[in-house]
């Protein structure tokens, strides 16, 4: 019953395969030798199977030309070789992230008002950076302290528009580097 | 739309060839190569999507591979014998002609001898005595 199945399927992708590739070919007298190429491998496709199932012992040489993958073969290759690039990956993620951080940090540091940052990134599988976590701590010198003082009465408003502006120019820093959208940075304030 | 642009194409051709023929038939033949390059040109993507989906199908369906490498070459040969033959003609070559498909046929036939060998052998093999 296999013998069959594998006859009928391999016939039908082959007659079908031929066929639309044939539509293709140039109508000329080179043609018929196309179509004659065509009929060995239908041959083979029958012949193959056939042979195999009836004269178990015979080697026979129209099976050298009915090679097919190893579907468990060729499985077991893709397999290992994802195993291989994931331990490739997440030994290198570490080192990834560390140096991403690093260097986050350095440059969200340089937006004005900002005194320190703290950040903290994920990597996707391949090294790239998915999301990122700022903790920023804004910088306070005397001036703004002053100007804080004076500013008292009308409450929090000053340092919420101070945060808003230094958001807004971490993430389009951070836009313009690194490629990321602003749904997948977080900016938290921390003292000051 | 790339058939609207390719049938301008050949309509422009056209007209310059007919008025070309007459006066310089050498110009006419290097005009009608430089369209059937273009042509060419234009379908060769097309043409490379066409056999990636030929090469996934019969991956996935498990097929012989030598199947559709072999085809695929014969293929070219064949086209590009066809498309060689077509130019000499227009150009009024016929023996060139004639021989560049004498070529793609020994070529195609060349291909396909060692699958036929085996099959024949296979089948001696069956045969008694």
């Amino acid at each position: 019953m296999d013998v069959i199945a594998e006859i009928v399927k391999n016939l039908l992708v082959i007659i079908i395969i031929s066929s639309f590739l044939e539509l293709l070919l140039p109508d000329g007298s080179i043609k018929p030798f196309v179509r004659f190429a065509i009929g060995l491998f239908i041959l083979i496709a029958v012949l193959s199977p056939v042979l195999a199932f009836v004269y178990d012992d015979k080697n026979f040489q129209v099976s050298v030309w009915d090679v097919k993958a190893d579907k468990q073969i060729t499985e077991r290759i893709q397999e290992s070789g994802q195993k291989i690039q994931q331990q490739i990956t997440d030994s290198n993620s570490g080192l990834i992230k560390e140096k991403l951080e690093g260097q986050i940090s350095a440059v969200a540091i340089l937006v004005p008002g900002v005194g320190d940052v703290n950040a903290q990134v994920s990597v996707g599988e391949n090294g790239s950076l998915r999301k990122l976590r700022l903790i920023v701590i804004t910088e306070k010198d005397d001036e703004m302290e002053k100007m804080e003082e004076v500013n008292s009465v009308s409450g929090n408003h000053q340092s919420d528009a101070e945060q808003k502006e230094i958001k807004r120019k971490i993430l389009q820093v951070m836009g313009n580097l690194y490629g990321l959208k602003s749904e997948n940075i977080e900016i938290k304030f921390e003292g000051g | 739309m790339e058939i609207t642009q390719i049938v301008g194409l050949a309509l422009i051709t056209t007209i310059f060839l007919l008025v070309l023929r007459q006066e310089k038939p050498v110009m006419a033949v290097l005009l009608s190569l430089v369209f059937s390059i273009i042509i060419f040109t234009l379908m060769m993507g097309k043409l490379a999507s066409i056999i990636d989906v030929m090469r996934e199908l019969s991956r996935r369906a498990g097929l012989n591979y030598f199947f559709l490498a072999t085809i695929l070459k014969i293929m070219g040969v064949a086209y590009l014998g066809e498309f060689a033959a077509v130019i000499c003609k227009d150009a009024g070559e016929q023996a060139v002609a004639k021989k560049v498909e004498f070529a793609a046929k020994i070529i195609i036939a060349v291909m396909a001898l060692p699958i036929m060998v085996a099959i024949l052998e296979s089948l001696m093999e069956l045969m008694p005595g």
